[in-house]
C-alpha cells in the first residue's frame, strides 16, 4: 500500500520542484519520464500484494482512506502506462511548448492527483484530488501560452462550477443516510424528491469530469491552443477514466437509481452523443475534429451506466479504457503530424501517415479501435451496451446505433486523411515522437485481450453477472453482433458517399456547411451561441452590472449623503457647544448620566 | 506564567507597549519604531501558543477584575473561541507588521504609523478575551479610533473625508449597539456575558446590537465604508480585511449570541438571508470593479457574509466552518492585500485594465496572488474550501437547503471574479511600463502567506480540533437550552 501511496506523492512531488528545473531544458523534458518510471516501479512492486486498506481521520467527513483492490489495480495500470507513454513524448514535445515548465509540472500533478482519484476510498477526499487534478488542467491549458489562457479560466471556471454543484449534492448524500466511505447505498425511490435531486447534482459533477453536455465546450477549444502532450494525457483519457469510473461508483455504489433518474441520464448521454457529431462531420482542423468525438463516446459511456444492468455499465467501463488508449495515441499522432507540417489543418496533414508509417499504422489500429473493430475492446465494450439498453430501453438503442454510425464515419475521414495517397515529403521524427502513438494503437487494439483477462476486476466494481458471468456476455455471436457489423459498413458507407463529392477527404461533408437542414446549427455553434457558458457569462455580467449599479452603487450614494448631513449639521452645532468654557463641558456630562441612568432605571 | 497572567501579557504588550513607540520614535528615527511594534505584535502571538494546548483540552478559565463596583468588571476569559482568534489574529497581524518594514519604509509618519498598527492590536486582543459587554464595547471603539487613523495614514482631503466615513458608520453602529446593551441590562442587570448565557435577547435589543455588529463587519447594507478604505496603506487595508477589524464584528457575534444570549429561532432564516444578501451582493459588485483594492474590500464584504451564514446556521458544523473561514480568510486574504500592496509599489497604478502580463516580472507575488484567490474561490486542498464547506454543510444540516444552493451560486460568482482579477493583472499582453518585484521582505511575506494556506488545508486537523472543541463548547449550553441542532 506504500507503495501504491508513491503513486500520489512522487508525481505530486515533482510537479512542486518542477520550477527549479525550468533553466534546464533538458532536465525538465525528462521529468516526466523519470517520474513515470519511478511510478511504474511503484505500481510493479505492489503489483502482487493483496487487497489493502488504509484509513485515517483528517476532518468531518474527510477521512484519509484509499483501498487497493483489482479494480483499482487495472486503472492504476491504465493510468502508469499512459504516464510512461506521455513522458516519452514529453521527452521533445516539451521544449515545443509556450511555457514548458508550466505544462511539465501540470503534467505531474495530474497524473498525481489521478492515482489519488482512483485509489481514495472517500469520496470526499476524491474531491480533493479531483480539483487538485482540475489544477492540472487549468495549468496545462495555459501552458499553451496567451493564446490559451482563456480557454484554460473557461476551463477551470466549467470545472469547478460542476464541483460545486457535486458538493451540494454530497452534503445532501450525508443527510440522507450516504456514507463518505461507500457504505449502504442511497434508494432514491425512497427519498423521491432530495434523493434525486442529490444524485443529479452529483451524476453532473462527475459527468462534467468526463466531458458531459452541457459542460464540454472547453475541450474543442483547448485542442487548438494546447499542447498535444497535454491533450493526449489529460481531457482525452485521464479526465475520462475518472469521470466516468466515478459516475458508475455514483450509479452503482452510491445510489440504487430509478426510472428517472435513468431517464435524466439517457437524456443527458443521447445529447451528449449528438451535440458535437455534426460540428465532427465539418470541422476542419484535426486535433478540434479528435476533440468532438472525445466528447460523444461519453454519451455512449453515460448511456450505458444509465442502463442499470451490468452488461451497459461493465460495457461503459471498457468503453472508457478502450477510448482513452485510442484516443491519447491519435493525439500524440496529431501532435508529432502537426509538429512537422505547422498546422493542425487537415487539408496540410493528407498523407502525412503515409510519410511515417510509424504514426500511420499507430493511427490505424486506434482507428480499428475506435470504430469498435473486432477484437478489440470496443467492440466488447459497444457490444455490452448495446446488450444493456436492450434490457433496459429497446428504442434507445436505434438512437445510440445511430450516433456510433456516425462516429464510424467521422474516424474513417480521419483515417483517410492520414492516409490519403499523395506525393508528400518524409519528415524527420525522432522516436520518442512516433513510439507513443504506435504504441497506444497497439494497446488500443489488444485492449480485448486485456479486458478478457480482467474479467474478475469488472466483476468487482459492476457486481455479480449471472451464470456464466461477463465473459458470457460478449463471448458469442449474436444478433448484436449483426448490429455492430451493420454499424461499420454504414458508417463507412456514409463517408464513401460524403467523399465521392469532393475532391479530397479533407471535404468529405463539407456540403453540411451550406446544406439549409444543417448550416443554421453550424453556424450557431461558430458562433457560440449554443455554448452555455459565453451565454452564462454574459447573464453573470449583466446581472452584476444591474445588482452594482442600481443597488450597491444606491446604497453607497445613500450613506455618502448621511455621512455628509451629518457631518454638515453637527459641525456647526459640535462648534456651538465646544466652545471652551468649562461649565458647558460639566453639563455635557451631567446630562449624559442622567440618560445612562435613565436607561438603566428603565 | 498561568492562564490568566498569559492573557493579560497578551493584551498589555501591545496595548501598552503601543505607547512606547511614539518616544522612541521621537527619541530615535529610523527602522527603530518598525522593529520595535514587529517585536511587540510577535511577542503578544509568541504568548497565544501558550493558549492552545489548554484549550483544545476543552480547558475554560475566567477570572475578573473588579473595575467598578458589581457592574463593570474587567472579565476575562481563555476559551477555544478566544484561543482560535487571539492566535489567528495576532499571527496575520505579526506578518504584516514584518511587510511594514519594507512597505512604510522612508514614509513620514513611521512612528504613528507603528504606534496605532500596534494599539489596533492590543485593542483586538483586549476584545478577543473580554467577556464583559462594556469593556467589550471599550475595546471595540479603541480599534474604530484606530482605524479611523489609519485610513486618513496619507492625509489628503478625500482620505480624511474616506476615513471620517468609516468612522461615522462604525461609531454609529457601535452606539446603536451600546443602546442594545443598555437594554439587554436593563432587562437582565448585568453586562456579564456569563451570566447571559441562554437568556433571550429582546427584538429591539437584537436589531441595536446587530447593527453595530454588520457596521463594524462591513456588512450590506452598512458596507460602503470598506471599499473606500483601501484609500489606507496596504498594510492597513490587510489588516482591516484580514486580521482586525471586520473580524471584530464576527467575533462579536459569536462571543455574544452564540455563547452568551439567546436569539428566538424565528429569527435564524432571516438572519441567513441577510448574509447570504450581503455575501451575493458584494460578489457581484467585485465582479464589476476595475480596482484591485476595491474588488479585494468587495471580496471580503461577500466573504464575511459566508462567514456569517455559518454563525447565523446556528448548526456545530457552521459554527466550525464560520471559526475555520476566520482563520482561512484571514491567510488568503491578508496575502491578497499584501499582492496588492507589491503590485501597487511596482505599477503605480491600482486600476487592472492598466495592468497585464505582471506573470514574468512579479512570479512570486503572481503564484501567491493566486495560492490566495484559490483558496477565497473555495479550491482545495487550500483551506479555503474546508471553511466554504463546513458553512454550507452546516446551512444544510439546518435544514435552509434553498439559502444553501445560494450560498453554492456565490461561490461560483467568487471564483469567477478572482481567476477575472489573476488573468488581468498577471496574463495577457504587458502594459504599461517596466515592472519590478517587490522588496524581499515584502515578496517573503507573501509567500509564507501563501504557504500557510496550502499548509492550513493539508494540516486542517488542527485548527479543526480547536475549531470543534469551540463549538462543543457551545454546543454544551445550546444542549442545556435545548435549542441545539
Amino acid at each position: 500500500m506504500t507503495a501504491m501511496l508513491l503513486l500520489i506523492v512522487v508525481p505530486i512531488l515533482a510537479a512542486l520542484v518542477t520550477p527549479l528545473a525550468r533553466k534546464n531544458p533538458r532536465a525538465l523534458a525528462a521529468l516526466p519520464l523519470t517520474v513515470a518510471g519511478l511510478s511504474t516501479l511503484g505500481f510493479l512492486l505492489a503489483l502482487g500484494a493483496s487487497p489493502l486498506a488504509l484509513s485515517s481521520p483528517f476532518a468531518g467527513p474527510f477521512t484519509l482512506a484509499f483501498t487497493l483492490d483489482a479494480w483499482r489495480l487495472l486503472l492504476l495500470a491504465f493510468v502508469c502506462f499512459f504516464q510512461l507513454m506521455t513522458g516519452m513524448y514529453a521527452l521533445r514535445s516539451v521544449a515545443g511548448a509556450a511555457r514548458p515548465a508550466l505544462l511539465v509540472g501540470s503534467l505531474l500533478l495530474a497524473f498525481g492527483s489521478a492515482c489519488g482519484v482512483v485509489l481514495t476510498a472517500n469520496v470526499f477526499v476524491l474531491l480533493i484530488f479531483w480539483e487538485m487534478f482540475l489544477l492540472a488542467l487549468y495549468g496545462s491549458i495555459a501552458s499553451g501560452g496567451e493564446q490559451a489562457e482563456r480557454v484554460a479560466l473557461k476551463a477551470l471556471i466549467i470545472g469547478g462550477t460542476s464541483d460545486f454543484l457535486m458538493v451540494m449534492g454530497l452534503m445532501m448524500y450525508l443527510l440522507l443516510g450516504g456514507s463518505p466511505l461507500l457504505g449502504q447505498p442511497v434508494r432514491i425511490a425512497a427519498t423521491p424528491e432530495a434523493g434525486l435531486v442529490a444524485f443529479v447534482l452529483i451524476f453532473l459533477g462527475a459527468g462534467a469530469k468526463a466531458g458531459m453536455f452541457p459542460f464540454h465546450t472547453w475541450i474543442p477549444e483547448a485542442a487548438e491552443v494546447m499542447p498535444a502532450t497535454g491533450f493526449a494525457a489529460l481531457p482525452a483519457s485521464l479526465e475520462k477514466i475518472l469521470g466516468i469510473s466515478f459516475l458508475i461508483t455514483v450509479t452503482n455504489q452510491m445510489f440504487i437509481l430509478d426510472r428517472r433518474a435513468r431517464v435524466i441520464m439517457v437524456i443527458f448521454g443521447l445529447v451528449t452523443m449528438f451535440a458535437v457529431l455534426l460540428p465532427a462531420l465539418v470541422e476542419r482542423n484535426f486535433k478540434k475534429t479528435l476533440a468532438l468525438t472525445a466528447i460523444s463516446p461519453v454519451g455512449f459511456m453515460v448511456a450505458g451506466a444509465a442502463t442499470s444492468h451490468v452488461a451497459g455499465i461493465a460495457g461503459a467501463l471498457m468503453y472508457m479504457l478502450t477510448h482513452a488508449t485510442y484516443k491519447s495515441g491519435m493525439f500524440f499522432a496529431a501532435g508529432a503530424l502537426e509538429a512537422k507540417a505547422g498546422s493542425a489543418r487537415l487539408e496540410d496533414l493528407r498523407g502525412l501517415g503515409r510519410a511515417v508509417p510509424a504514426i500511420g499504422w499507430g493511427f490505424a489500429l486506434a482507428y480499428l479501435a475506435a470504430i469498435s473493430m473486432v477484437p478489440t475492446g470496443g467492440f466488447m465494450a459497444k457490444e455490452l451496451i448495446f446488450e444493456g439498453m436492450l434490457h433496459r430501453a429497446p428504442s434507445v438503442l436505434a438512437l445510440l446505433v445511430v450516433g456510433a454510425i456516425l462516429n464510424v464515419a467521422v474516424m474513417t475521414k480521419l483515417l483517410a486523411v492520414v492516409w490519403e495517397r499523395r506525393p508528400v515529403a518524409r519528415p524527420a521524427l525522432a522516436g520518442c515522437e512516433y513510439v507513443p502513438a504506435l504504441l497506444l494503437g497497439v494497446a488500443a487494439f489488444f485492449t480485448g485481450l486485456v479486458f478478457a483477462a480482467a474479467v474478475p476486476a469488472f466483476e468487482l466494481k459492476v457486481g455479480p453477472a449471472g451464470p456464466g458471468g461477463l465473459t458470457a456476455m460478449f463471448n458469442h455471436v449474436g444478433p448484436l453482433t449483426y448490429v455492430s457489423l451493420l454499424v461499420w459498413i454504414l458508417g463507412i458507407a456514409l463517408y464513401l458517399v460524403a467523399r465521392e463529392r469532393t475532391s479530397s477527404p479533407a471535404e468529405a461533408f463539407s456540403g453540411l456547411r451550406t446544406s439549409p437542414a444543417t448550416a443554421g446549427a453550424l453556424r450557431l455553434a461558430e458562433e457560440k451561441k449554443l455554448d452555455w457558458y459565453e451565454v452564462g457569462v454574459k447573464v453573470v455580467e449583466w446581472l452584476t452590472r444591474v445588482v452594482f449599479r442600481y443597488f450597491e452603487r444606491l446604497i453607497d450614494v445613500v450613506a455618502d449623503a448621511i455621512v455628509a448631513g451629518g457631518k454638515a449639521v453637527s459641525g456647526p452645532a459640535l462648534s456651538a457647544v465646544h466652545n471652551g468654557v468649562y461649565g458647558n463641558y460639566l453639563s455635557w456630562v451631567v446630562v449624559g448620566l442622567i440618560v445612562v441612568l435613565a436607561l438603566v432605571l428603565m | 506564567m498561568d492562564l490568566q497572567t498569559t492573557a493579560l501579557a497578551i493584551i498589555a504588550v501591545p496595548l501598552l507597549g503601543s505607547f512606547l513607540i511614539p518616544v522612541v520614535g521621537w527619541m530615535r528615527k529610523g527602522k527603530l519604531t518598525g522593529y520595535l511594534a514587529v517585536a511587540l505584535i510577535g511577542a503578544a502571538h509568541l504568548m497565544t501558543w501558550t493558549l492552545l494546548g489548554p484549550a483544545r483540552a476543552g480547558q475554560v478559565t475566567s477570572f475578573k477584575i473588579p473595575f467598578y463596583g458589581d457592574l463593570i468588571n474587567l472579565s476575562l476569559t481563555i476559551d477555544a473561541l478566544a484561543a482560535f482568534m487571539a492566535f489567528t489574529s495576532s499571527l496575520i497581524a505579526t506578518l504584516i507588521a514584518i511587510y511594514s518594514l519594507g512597505y512604510i519604509e522612508h514614509g513620514d509618519h513611521e512612528p504613528e504609523y507603528y504606534f496605532i498598527v500596534t494599539l489596533f492590536l492590543g485593542a483586538m486582543m483586549g476584545l478577543v478575551f473580554s467577556t464583559n459587554i462594556i469593556f467589550l464595547y471599550t475595546f471595540w471603539e479603541i480599534s474604530a479610533l484606530a482605524c479611523w487613523r489609519l485610513i486618513g495614514y496619507f492625509r489628503e482631503p478625500d482620505y480624511i473625508w474616506k476615513a471620517d466615513k468609516a468612522f461615522l458608520v462604525t461609531f454609529g453602529g457601535a452606539v446603536l449597539m451600546l443602546l442594545g446593551f443598555v437594554l439587554v441590562y436593563a432587562q437582565y442587570g448585568t453586562f456579564e456575558i456569563a451570566d447571559l448565557r441562554g437568556k433571550t435577547v429582546s427584538a429591539v435589543a437584537l436589531v441595536l446590537i446587530l447593527a453595530g455588529v454588520f457596521s463594524k463587519s462591513a456588512s450590506v447594507p452598512l458596507h460602503t465604508w470598506l471599499p473606500d478604505a483601501g484609500v489606507a496603506p496596504s498594510t492597513i487595508t490587510s489588516l482591516l480585511h484580514a486580521a482586525i477589524l471586520v473580524k471584530i464584528g464576527l467575533y462579536g457575534f459569536a462571543r455574544l449570541f452564540c455563547n452568551g444570549l439567546s436569539i428566538p429561532p424565528q429569527w435564524h432564516k432571516w438572519l441567513l438571508a441577510v448574509a447570504l444578501g450581503s455575501a451575493f451582493v458584494s460578489a457581484c459588485a467585485a465582479l464589476q470593479e476595475t480596482n484591485i483594492k476595491r474588488l479585494l474590500a468587495f471580496s471580503t464584504v461577500s466573504q464575511i457574509g459566508y462567514t456569517f451564514l455559518g454563525l447565523f446556521a446556528f448548526t456545530a458544523t457552521g459554527y466550525v466552518g464560520a471559526l475555520l473561514y476566520i482563520m482561512a480568510h484571514g491567510l488568503a486574504k491578508g496575502g491578497l492585500f499584501l499582492c496588492a500592496g507589491i503590485i501597487e509599489h511596482g505599477t503605480h497604478t491600482k486600476d487592472m485594465t492598466k495592468m497585464g502580463g505582471l506573470f514574468k516580472k512579479m512570479p512570486v507575488t503572481a503564484v501567491a496572488y493566486l495560492v490566495c484567490a484559490l483558496s477565497i474561490a473555495g479550491i482545495p486542498p487550500m483551506a479555503g474550501f474546508f471553511s466554504k464547506y463546513f458553512v454550507i454543510q452546516g446551512m444544510v444540516n439546518g435544514g435552509y437547503h434553498y439559502l444553501a444552493v445560494g450560498a453554492i451560486l456565490t461561490a461560483v460568482l467568487t471564483l469567477l471574479y478572482m481567476l477575472r482579477s489573476f488573468h488581468t493583472i498577471f496574463l495577457g499582453q504587458p502594459r504599461g511600463e517596466s515592472h519590478h518585484e517587490g522588496a524581499p521582505v515584502m515578496v517573503t511575506v507573501v509567500a509564507i502567506l501563501a504557504v500557510m494556506t496550502v499548509l492550513a488545508g493539508f494540516f486542517l486537523p488542527m485548527p479543526f480540533a480547536l475549531a470543534k472543541v469551540a463549538a462543543a463548547q457551545r454546543t454544551i449550553f445550546y444542549t442545556l437550552a435545548g435549542l441545539w441542532r
